[in-house]
């Protein structure tokens, strides 16, 4: 209460003496409570808190410090933090106080405290880089090696400042949900990858918890630090009523803290399941939970600041542009329409863009800055469509293409890798064909049909599906020769790391059988730069961004190892270049046709869609739409007589970030309620549904999904959050066991309470024992009411409820009733035979 | 409240209104449990299950505890003096004896203090913790400033549960009254004449016969009565009779004063808060009542009832006498003008010597109102 509402308070009661002739002034207490106490009550508070979560956080990591130093340090800490509160001079003082002793203590002992600091996060990264399975982390240098005074140190400091935080929570608010969040948010270090502290520490935090709740909610806890006098009692005048209350009992808060102790403890015995070590939340994920992944693999890979240096890529094409992208989110909007008669469920690569030079974090698609290569630009326009050898007969499928919303600077020209993802001898591969540059050797079409009928950005084209039965020649090109020493260039700064993957990846042909021809040694290499990827690396659409002055190649192949498939395609481009492959970097859309959404038939009728010769019965002409989610980038190498040939460097997606794909309302949804994997290695084999899909393309997952959460999603929500029920299990077991338990022993005690007295031959105190226990089950049968009714009353009572019931004689009633009497004055004249004849009516009753 | 509070209140001791006000901690608990069954789901830690399972634990063991304690509080209410003068302090001790082991930090009793000749009607109430198997003893101190009969009564006593969700209400009837005594102030100058006047029913005795001294004549001789004095036994005739015979005497027919006090509140415009012409009444009262006293003259103090319209009189000899008449008026209820006084002039018709009436503070004879 300040000065104002003091006088006002005065003027209120001046008044009510005037006009009522009677005013209630402070009310007091006979033993006030001392203010020393209080603070004390809540220091201790402010202690199980603090150590609950700092040490408790240090001990989760198994790190040495000096326990009876931390003891001593964090009372000292919490009482001078409690104390803040105990007059209006130590609430102004003692803020800048405990400051100014934090800032000293950080001066004075900051070589310690820092290296503890680093002995802990070096800790916590190495966990982390176990849990997740990353590759590299970081590394913090300490300075002072003993780890048993430096982590002290950092203890003592932390605490110094949680006191603060918790002194605000509990001394200041005594609010649950902030005093959680303070505890709950450092506490995250450790629970985030499976770690619990030990029991201990767990207890002291739920004793904080329970304490704060009922003691925040309950009252009584308000210390007026701000009275100058010491005021036990306030008052609030309102309308209807005037309220004088009390504000804090010194007993009454230690006596709750026991009982939350007490409660705490038995809670963590039933409930410590959740807490064991087979528990795992590994598996539990979630949107949410791989969100919160991505930042955190981020963080511990590239430190915090990699956090700041970051940009989301709307998706579709970049243009070569690979750095700064932290994460690529499509929009879903149609980029191209499609239509055509798909022969087979190959993949096709709808091409765009071609990217020849690298320099920091982009593929440039001109040599201009080279000067032996003037003439780049034609090169690559005329380098595009090297012919290779086709026969009359070979099968060619129209496409129709419509560019609704994709980069109109391209044409998107479709065409076929020429092997498959099937493991084996390279010379097995079906190197049989390559994309033919149909236009130029059958001049069936030209090279796009710009029909007057359809729009600018619709145009006709054609592919040449692989088709088994089909006999590809071969042809050499004296200009891919030409040329082909453009496509072996990299960086002089990246040398070292190409080097050094290549090595790892054992790319360098002298590696490879020298007997093999050309082109099956440089499919060799990027067959095994391929598996390298799969086993070394891993998929992702959030990779996290690259921190400035790094270059997004070095950063991927070095360190973070995850990408998506630009990731893939410009460093394979690189490392191909190095092994001696001639390699380009391509972007574009990819077609699947199995798996793109939007997949319909528009046609039965394929006539003039398809070529003679296709040995498949066309099903039908359909069209497919595809976004930005089908935007994808692709290396080409150049294979001796077959000319540029595209090839899938991105292994593919294991769906454990499938999350990315759920951006839609109902796709984040379906997110939350279908637990997604997090782990990396596949100890269980319950990866095989994502080793199936040989694709990148996110529209997978969400598929899956969405057809998961829409067939059974009750049933993955349940199973997902399945390790929530357990402690609830624990606790309505321990609960009826304890409800039973209670129940029987107190029908036990009565029980033997009788036999003694009837042992003793006391048959009168017998009598009244059951008349007692009797009278308690009419209480709650609702027959009898009242505190403590007269044997009179009963007998009234019982009697009206008799003569409704009819199953007594009323003669009996009044007998057992007058004998009850009788006991009630001298118990030692009622006899065995009456004892017994009232007992059996007691009992009817 | 309805058949169904009515119900609930009887079984349960649930107070509704009282539980509105645990709306709010209501609706906030559920929020909280909301937020953390949510961090639960989406979040899937431990620590979250094991706090969601905490919150919904907690509600129904504080519940069954508060409403397993309750019965295990006392309630006493005891004056700390008998009276009090005015402007005086008048403290009453409150004692709650918890013999529970588990504290119950939120204890509240319905309480309500008045003047009776002032009626105060906002209701009070004391938040208390009851410490576990402890009396706490606290003392109320009431500052009054004006006299008449000080009430205070204790309805009800209302326990809430640790997190604030119920409320359980136990009903009391515990009420003390203390009389508060006027100021003294001198006498004002007034008549010294004995009473000579008769009432309309010509029966002047009925003002007279309440009480006298004896004199020394014998009225008559008669059989014994339960309750005679035994000096009074007549033992010669008794023993020639054979019957226990006692003396009956004269009674002395004094001459009284009669204290007339009319108690009029007038409404708020004429009778100021500072200039209170009902406590004047009273000061006046009792001021010339102690000189009468003192200077040993017995007198009768007419007490008017406004309920039937009737005078009572109360003979005064000695100052207890004095203060039981005062304490008699303080619980005659007062409603703006008295009719005392009307009463009074249909009453005694013959004359106004020896007639105190004293109205508004003032000294007034018959005629002056006439």
């Amino acid at each position: 209460m300040n000065s104002r509402q003091r006088k006002k308070e005065e003027q209120n009661r001046i008044n009510e003496s005037l006009v009522y002739g009677i005013t209630l002034s402070d009310i007091k207490k006979k033993h006030s409570d001392n203010r020393f106490f209080l603070c004390l009550v809540r220091a201790i508070l402010i202690f199980l808190a603090v150590y609950g979560t700092i040490v408790g956080l240090v001990a989760s990591f198994e790190l040495p410090f000096n326990v009876p130093l931390v003891i001593i340090s964090l009372a000292v800490l919490s009482l001078i933090a409690s104390f803040i509160y105990y007059n209006k001079i130590t609430f102004y003082v003692g803020y800048i106080l405990i400051f100014l002793i934090v800032i000293i203590i950080a001066f004075a002992f900051y070589m310690y405290i820092n290296s503890g600091f680093q002995a802990f996060l070096n800790e916590v990264i190495s966990r982390y880089e176990t849990f997740f399975s990353l590759v590299s982390g970081r590394v913090a240098e300490e300075q002072i090696t003993d780890r048993y005074l430096t982590v002290t140190a950092m203890i003592v400091f932390v605490s110094g400042i949680f006191s603060i935080f918790f002194n605000i929570t509990i001394a200041g608010y005594m609010d649950l949900p902030m005093t959680f969040i303070v505890s709950f948010i450092p506490l995250q270090f450790a629970f985030y990858i499976d770690i619990v502290p030990p029991m201990i520490y767990l207890v002291m935090l739920l004793c904080v918890y329970i304490s704060v709740a009922v003691l925040g909610r309950s009252g009584r806890y308000t210390l007026p630090y701000k009275y100058k006098e010491d005021t036990p009692f306030g008052r609030i005048r309102k309308k209807k009523y005037t309220s004088h209350y009390y504000h804090a009992s010194g007993n009454g808060m230690m006596h709750i803290m026991g009982c939350s102790l007490i409660l705490s403890v038995i809670v963590m015995l039933i409930v410590g399941s959740v807490f064991s070590t087979d528990f795992s939340t590994r598996r539990l994920s979630n949107v949410v939970k791989d969100t919160t992944d991505k930042y955190v693999k981020t963080v511990v890979v590239n430190g915090i600041t990699a956090l700041f240096n970051r940009y989301d890529a709307k998706g579709g094409l970049s243009n070569g542009q690979l750095g700064g992208v932290r994460s690529v989110n499509p929009d879903y909007q149609t980029d191209l329409i499609v239509d055509y008669v798909p022969l087979n469920n190959d993949d096709i690569y709808l091409k765009a863009y071609t990217g020849v030079r690298y320099e920091r974090n982009r593929f440039y698609n001109t040599i201009s800055d080279n000067a032996s290569y003037a003439n780049a630009d034609a090169i690559i326009e005329e380098d595009d469509y090297i012919p290779v050898n086709a026969s009359d007969n070979t099968p060619y499928v129209k496409m129709l293409i419509e560019n609704k919303d994709a980069d109109k600077t391209y044409y998107y020209q479709p065409y076929v890798p020429i092997y498959t993802t099937a493991v084996g001898s390279p010379s097995k591969l079906g190197i049989a064909g390559s994309r033919i540059n149909f236009f130029n050797t059958n001049n069936i079409f030209d090279r796009i049909i710009l029909d007057t009928s359809l729009s600018d950005d619709t145009y006709e084209t054609v592919y040449l599906p692989l088709m088994g039965n089909v006999n590809y020649g071969a042809n050499d090109t004296a200009k891919a020769e030409e040329y082909k020493s453009l496509y072996l260039e990299y960086p002089d700064y990246l040398e070292s790391t190409l080097s050094q993957v290549a090595d790892e990846a054992s790319l360098m042909t002298e590696d490879i059988n020298s007997q093999d021809s050309q082109a099956v040694k440089t499919l060799t290499i990027a067959e095994k730069l391929k598996t390298f990827y799969e086993s070394n690396f891993r998929y992702t659409m959030t990779p996290g961004s690259t921190p400035y002055n790094e270059d997004v190649i070095e950063h991927f192949l070095t360190k973070n190892r995850r990408g998506f498939c630009a990731h893939f395609a410009s460093s394979a481009t690189l490392l191909l270049r190095y092994a001696g492959v001639p390699a380009r970097y391509c972007e574009g859309y990819l077609l699947q046709p199995s798996s793109t959404i939007n997949n319909k038939k528009i046609s039965d009728i394929t006539d003039g869609w398809l070529s003679d010769g296709t040995s498949t019965t066309p099903t039908g002409v359909y069209e497919i739409e595809l976004s930005d989610a089908n935007a994808h980038s692709w290396v080409e190498i150049y294979v001796d007589g077959y000319g540029w040939i595209p090839y899938e460097m991105t292994p593919p997606d294991y769906g454990d970030e499938a999350s990315t794909a759920s951006l839609g309302i109902f796709g984040v949804f379906a997110g939350l309620f279908n637990p997604t994997e997090r782990l990396i290695d596949d100890t269980d084999g319950s990866f095989a549904r994502g080793l199936d899909n040989n694709s990148n393309d996110i529209t997978d997952a969400l598929g899956n999904a969405i057809n998961d959460a829409s067939s059974n999603w009750f049933a993955n929500f349940a199973s997902s959050v399945g390790y929530l029920l357990l402690p609830f299990l624990w606790m309505i077991i321990a609960l009826i066991v304890v409800i039973a338990v209670w129940l029987g022993s107190k029908r036990l005690v009565l029980e033997l309470r009788r036999r003694r007295l009837i042992k003793k031959g006391q048959y009168g105190e017998a009598l009244l024992l059951e008349y007692r226990a009797a009278l308690s089950r009419w209480k709650k049968k609702g027959i009898v009411k009242g505190d403590n009714p007269s044997v009179r009353d009963v007998k009234n009572v019982l009697a009206n409820y008799i003569s409704n019931n009819n199953s007594i004689d009323i003669d009996d009633l009044s007998c057992l009733m007058d004998t009850i009497q009788k006991a009630a004055f001298s118990p030692d004249d009622i006899a065995e035979g009456i004892y017994t004849r009232c007992r059996i009516i007691l009992k009817e009753l | 409240m309805t058949k169904h509070q009515d119900l609930l209140s009887d079984i349960y001791g649930i107070n509704a209104p009282m539980n509105k006000r645990n709306l709010p901690y209501r609706i906030t608990y559920i929020l909280e449990i909301i937020l953390v069954l949510l961090g639960a789901i989406f979040y899937r830690q431990p620590l979250l299950s094991v706090l969601l399972l905490l919150l919904l634990l907690l509600p129904p063991l504080s519940i069954i505890l508060t409403k397993h304690e309750i019965n295990k509080l006392s309630i006493d209410v005891t004056p700390l003096s008998r009276e009090v003068i005015s402007d005086g302090i008048l403290n009453v001790k409150i004692s709650v004896t918890y013999t529970g082991h588990i504290p119950l930090m939120n204890c509240m009793i319905n309480f309500n203090y008045e003047n009776l000749f002032y009626p105060h009607d906002i209701p009070q109430e004391f938040v208390f913790p009851s410490e576990a198997r402890k009396t706490g003893e606290f003392t109320l101190p009431f500052s009054v400033t004006k006299a008449g009969m000080i009430q205070i009564s204790v309805s009800a006593l209302n326990v809430t549960d640790y997190l604030h969700l119920y409320t359980f209400t136990r009903p009391l009837t515990e009420t003390i009254e203390i009389p508060v005594v006027p100021h003294d102030i001198p006498a004002p100058p007034y008549s010294k004449k004995r009473v000579a006047a008769s009432t309309t029913d010509g029966d002047p005795s009925e003002i007279y016969t309440t009480g006298g001294e004896r004199s020394q004549d014998v009225r008559e001789l008669r059989e014994y009565r339960a309750g005679d004095r035994l000096k009074d036994v007549h033992w010669k005739l008794t023993a020639k009779t054979d019957e226990l015979m006692v003396r009956e005497f004269e009674e002395i027919k004094e001459l009284y004063y009669l204290i007339i006090p009319i108690l009029n509140k007038p409404s708020p415009d004429e009778n100021t808060a500072a200039n209170d012409v009902l406590q004047d009444t009273l000061e006046v009262f009792l001021s010339i009542g102690k000189d009468l006293i003192k200077e040993k003259e017995p007198y009768s103090v007419a007490i008017f009832s406004s309920n039937d319209n009737t005078f009572d009189y109360k003979l005064v000899t000695t100052e207890e006498d004095l203060y039981s008449a005062l304490f008699k008026l303080y619980k005659c209820p007062i409603d703006g003008y008295s009719k005392a006084y009307e009463t009074y002039k249909e009453k005694f018709t013959a004359g106004t010597d020896g007639i105190i009436l004293i109205q508004d503070g003032k000294l007034n004879s018959k005629e002056t109102y006439e």
